[in-house]
């Protein structure tokens, strides 16, 4: 919009095949995903559904689902409501038709990717960003044809302002580039696997800095301006309060960023920084209301269409549980109910709770709304929808409920005692029992949820032979750019590009672990590209007509706003893990109190990571008694110092294996290896009742060796004091401790023919690490009330 | 027991320094949205959802009285 010097008046015609390919994709993928789903639920109470296939065991298709339900169903939903409505509201076609495909394509080439690489178990076990290198690669590359689109659209716009719904957009596009890149950082190690730059509580902090913030502007702020630009629509009327909903979209970029550490609550992270997480999240209640109240009184005076249109229907209804989650989440993160909710099923009936209810109804609202107006016809049948609605409801009411129960029997079982201080549940599979029939309620709840998608897709099909693709048109006023429009050269050399290269050379600087002063250098140099950009873009909002001068700067204020917010928001947060003080203390036994894992190790932890254990495993005591009397001494931060990704763990489905390895006061482990071996090949074999899915492949899957050595470089070079020497004999240390643990399986009169380098004597020797340092805490008699 | 870890370092000072800086710029806006911004400002941007139904809909009212001669 530089050089614009002549006014015409001209029709254009809006991209409207890309809307239609992404409704498409959300509702496909999010059929696929939303069974995984389904039979995730159904092997939690079944376990015979594993069926011993690794690809479609319970610890490889959870990530799946999360992942299909996020990026794929309202990835794609939401690609096309911002392509939809960003056309309209700045009255211009999409910026370049090329841009829009290689977005398209490319996202549907991750999902794809994601479809095969998570159930072969190549993850980073990173949740929301189990994607490993490659694909991460492939996802930056959509993002960004995306963002320089949508910003391309933004500035040959044919509309002086900004509706609200866009600014949502432009947090949503920011922030993700940055949440995304950073968390993902890492080191390939093979083609299939890499290691993440963060180790331990610095992993942790921005795992969840960025799990926090995808669920804020991810499957937040983007919906939230579908809902100001959709809900308005179909009620026939403006926004109640437009003036609330600039406050709404301030609060929430000024204050999710900060919230994050709630997910950290009571483990071994910083005290201050999980209180400043409280925090934040108690005073996110209050714009998150704010923006439910103006969804809801928008429609004041229209509550009769409520009751016939089945759009305003899913509308309302969505935002309602908007409004739940966003109360809910607050509450949860109050420390004392955080103790109880955190680890339990609790937590999947929130997140449930904002995905099928505020997520998967906006995505129903908007495209019954949307679809019969791209094929220029009309809803096959309200009645149809209506039934779509109301069995949705109830399944999502039947699901929160059963977690609900579940959930907090889950949290009250781990810490009866008895009088003389001993745990009334020491097993955990009568707590498994106990919440069987929820198990089994939230299964039917899912179920009658699917059923209302498939019904949803039927009726979407009919609507589409009903009618035919039609692109929707409108007359502008365009200023003509005085020589040409932007040319691809000025595309890719463009300062937009350029900085976006320099952001991502600021941001590796910035995280570069163990060196303070090159992140203080990549802080400065990513705050100089904000305000670099800014003079850029103002500069060049002089050229223009007078009017255009101030709406020009007020979006690029805006812009840089948001992105100064979130960065610095996320530097705050993110800095103490980034200075941490990495250095393990050293033991009285001259030795440091935390040992590398051997090499031995280092594989069977590769195993646990790849099998997606973290799913139902944490690996983090919390310092109560109750968690004491069960597992051991509270986590200490220096126990996971070397754990390139941190294995935490968010989920107890089955107990905390943090001192699997050293259990309680005794130093010992808490089974055998013979026990492990027909524990993870058979749980049902020593654990009736389990379940835990069997893993008996591991028996005859050979760990790769050629790897080895080069994993143990890269952990070097990440900052693991392994010596050059251990590198150099790591196969040799490898074949004697592989031996040592067949020796005791004999021992224990277990299996003489298991083969020394399977990844079941990996995995058994880095259960029997878990727990063994020496740390003060280990033995201190720690953990009281 | 982690304390230690942060002591003396200078940088820790940042985060008070910018979540004031935060909050001074979160009421700025707050003040600028209710103060500054005339109400008739935001009612003509609250209606841009519904003004844009596909048909030689322009962009601002003025032109669309022009273009109906
Ligand atoms: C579906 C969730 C689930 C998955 C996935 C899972 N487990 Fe378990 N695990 C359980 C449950 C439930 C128990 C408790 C009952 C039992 O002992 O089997 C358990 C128990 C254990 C125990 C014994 C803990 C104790 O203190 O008694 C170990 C060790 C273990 N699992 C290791 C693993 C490993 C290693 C993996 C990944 C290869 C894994 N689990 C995957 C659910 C799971």
């Amino acid at each position: 919009m530089t050089d614009t010097v002549a006014l015409e008046k001209r029709r254009i015609t809006y991209d409207d095949g890309t809307v239609r390919a992404f409704v498409f994709a959300s509702v496909a993928w999010g059929l696929i995903g939303l069974l995984v789903g389904l039979l995730a639920a159904l092997q939690l109470s079944f376990w015979q559904l594993n069926f011993d296939t690794p690809w479609l065991t319970f610890s490889r298709i959870r990530p799946l689902h999360t992942n299909a339900v996020i990026f794929a169903l309202v990835g794609n939903m939401m690609f096309a409501g911002v392509y939809h409505s960003s056309q309209r509201l700045l009255k211009s076609r999409m910026a370049s038709d090329l841009l829009s495909k290689i977005h398209l394509w490319s996202w549907q080439l991750v999902i794809l990717g994601a479809a095969i690489t998570l159930p072969l178990g190549i993850t980073q076990s990173k949740e929301y960003a189990e994607l490993e290198w490659f694909l991460d690669l492939l996802v930056v590359v959509s993002w960004v044809a995306f963002a320089v689109n949508f910003f391309w659209t933004l500035k040959i716009r044919n509309e002086r302002n900004l509706y609200v719904a866009i600014w949502f957009y432009i947090a949503t596009i920011l922030t993700i580039a940055v949440l995304y890149i950073v968390n993902n950082l890492a080191l390939p190690v093979t083609g299939t696997k890499s290691y993440g730059i963060f180790a331990g509580a610095q992993d942790a902090l921005t795992q969840w800095w960025y799990g926090h913030n995808a669920v804020a502007f991810f499957l937040t702020t983007p919906i939230l301006g579908i809902m100001y630009y959709y809900l308005p629509k179909a009620a026939d009327r403006p926004v109640y309060s437009y003036r609330l909903s600039i406050i709404h979209f301030w609060a929430l970029v000024f204050i999710y960023i900060w919230a994050g550490p709630h997910h950290l609550l009571y483990t071994a992270l910083p005290d201050w920084a999980q209180s400043l997480g409280m925090l934040f999240s108690l005073m996110l209640w209050a714009p998150s209301w704010g923006g439910m109240l103006n969804g809801l009184l928008t429609l004041r005076g229209a509550w009769h269409k409520v009751r016939t249109d089945p759009v305003l229907k899913f509308f309302v209804a969505g935002v309602t549980f908007y409004g739940m989650s966003t109360f809910e989440g607050p509450l949860l993160s109050i420390k004392s109910v955080s103790a109880l909710g955190h680890y339990t099923d609790w937590i999947i009936g929130h997140v449930h709770g904002g995905a099928l209810g505020w997520n998967g109804f906006m995505a129903a609202g908007m495209f019954y709304w949307l679809v019969p107006r791209l094929f220029g016809t009309k809803l096959h049948s309200t009645g149809a929808a209506d039934f779509h609605f109301w069995i949705g409801t109830f399944g999502i009411l039947m699901y929160v409920v059963a977690m609900w129960v579940g959930g907090v029997t889950q949290g009250l079982m781990w810490r009866e005692l008895n009088p003389d201080g001993s745990l009334v549940y020491p097993q955990w599979v009568e707590i498994i029992a106990q919440v069987k029939l929820m198990y089994m309620a939230r299964t039917i709840g899912g179920g009658m949820y699917v059923l209302g998608w498939v019904l949803m897709i039927w009726n979407l099909w009919k609507t589409v032979a009903s009618g035919k693709a039609v692109d929707g048109e409108a007359e502008v006023t365009v200023y003509k750019p005085a020589a040409g429009g932007p040319s691809t050269a000025r595309l890719v050399f463009g300062a937009p590009t350029i900085m976006t290269v320099l952001g991502l050379g600021a941001c590796y600087m910035m995280a570069d672990s163990g060196n303070v002063v090159l992140a203080i250098v990549g802080v400065v140099v990513l705050l100089v590209i904000v305000a670099a950009s800014g003079f850029m873009l103002a500069a060049a909002a002089k050229n223009r007509f007078q009017w255009h001068d101030v709406t020009e700067s007020r979006p690029l204020a805006f812009t840089l706003l948001v992105v100064l917010a979130v960065v610095a928001g996320g530097v705050v947060e993110l800095l103490p893990g980034i200075v941490m003080n990495r250095e393990v203390p050293v033991a009285a036994s001259g030795k440091l109190a935390v040992m590398p894992y051997t090499p031995l190790q280092l594989e069977g932890r590769d195993v646990y990571v790849s099998e997606g254990c973290y799913v139902c495993h944490s690996q983090m005591i919390r310092p109560f008694y109750e968690e004491y009397a069960r597992y051991g001494a509270p986590s200490d931060i220096h126990e996971s110092a070397w754990d390139h990704p941190f294995q935490w763990g968010s989920k107890r489905t089955g107990p905390d294996l943090a001192r699997i390895g050293s259990y309680l006061e005794t130093g010992q482990p808490k089974y055998n290896e013979l026990w492990h071996y027909k524990h993870m090949t058979d749980p049902r074999s020593v654990s009736a009742d389990s379940n835990m899915p069997g893993y008996p492949w591991l028996e005859t899957t050979k760990v790769d060796l050629d790897d080895t050595p080069g994993k143990l470089q890269a952990m070097q070079a990440l900052g693991v004091p392994y010596t050059d020497e251990q590198i150099g004999s790591a196969l040799d240390d490898y074949r004697k401790e592989a031996d040592g643990v067949l020796a005791k399986l004999r021992e224990q009169a277990g299996p003489d023919d298991l083969a020394w380098d399977s990844e079941l004597v990996a995995l058994i020797a880095y259960l029997q690490r878990l727990g063994n340092n020496e740390l003060v805490t280990r033995t201190a008699a720690a953990g009281g009330k | 027991m982690f304390k230690s870890l942060f002591e003396g370092n200078a940088l820790l000072d940042l985060p008070v320094v910018t979540l004031l800086g935060f909050f001074a710029a979160f009421c700025g806006i707050v003040a600028w949205a209710f103060l500054r911004r005339r109400a008739a400002d935001f009612d003509s941007v609250s209606q841009l959802p519904l003004a844009d139904d596909d048909v030689a809909i322009l962009p601002r009212s003025t032109e669309r009285r022009a273009s109906q001669d």
